[in-house]
């Protein structure tokens, strides 16, 4: 019995992707971000910091399938492999379901072995743009023995204090 | 942790391109933008694993 779907790297598109019993694609993407390289000082080491993006490629109805919680989570934990790398996931609320993907997320790391050795941390940020008012579900994970787990956790956890104008 | 180099427009700034890097990619993985678009705004994908 299957308890996740074998998926592979696309080295020419550069993605994650894995095929459901329903033949629904799903792409995994990380890529650099440098959010938390602009709260802390030029001089002060982050190591490395990605984001993943998830997506599914099909139009089809969603139902409901462990194997692909169980397959992303996989990916994930292989992520941290690199014990020193760092992961951000965001969800916008511009379609108004952004929690809703945030607390799937949330219930995945939950019920994972992750928890053991991978510290998630959630930070709600929100702003005016002056175009437009941002909200921003977002998640930090790292973990516990990255060399740099306080200077990342503190610079997530002050981009909310600096943008409401309170000491960071 | 230095707390001096903490400015909140920059701060905004990178939100707001960390915002837009994700509908970007999301955009690629659907198909709708190509290789060189993500390039062009900065954006590496990369084989962590």
């Amino acid at each position: 019995m299957l308890k996740q779907y074998n998926y592979t790297f696309n080295s020419d598109s550069g993605y994650y992707s894995f095929f459901t019993k329903r033949q629904i694609e799903y792409r995994v993407a990380f890529y650099e971000d440098f959010t938390l390289a602009s709260c802390v000082g030029n001089d002060i080491e982050l190591g490395n910091v990605y984001q993943i993006t998830i997506d599914r490629i099909s139009s089809q109805p969603e139902q409901f399938d462990v194997l692909i919680s169980e397959t992303i989570k996989n990916i994930i934990a292989v992520f941290f492999e690199n014990i020193h790398d760092a992961l951000i996931y965001i969800c916008d609320d511009n379609d108004k379901k952004a929690f809703q993907r945030f607390s799937v997320f949330d219930r995945w790391y939950e019920k994972s072995s992750m928890t053991n050795y991978i510290i998630k941390l959630n930070n709600i940020i929100e702003f005016d743009s002056d175009r437009e008012i941002i909200k921003l579900y977002t998640s930090l994970m790292l973990h516990k023995e990255n060399v740099n787990f306080k200077v990342i956790k503190d610079a997530f956890n002050n981009i909310s204090n600096a943008l409401n104008g309170e000491k960071p | 942790m230095k707390t001096t180099a903490v400015n909140k427009e920059v701060i905004k700034k990178a939100i707001i391109k960390m915002r837009e890097d994700k509908v970007a990619v999301r955009s690629f993985l659907q198909g709708k933008t190509s290789a060189e678009t993500l390039t062009s705004k900065g954006i590496k994908l990369v084989k962590t694993i």
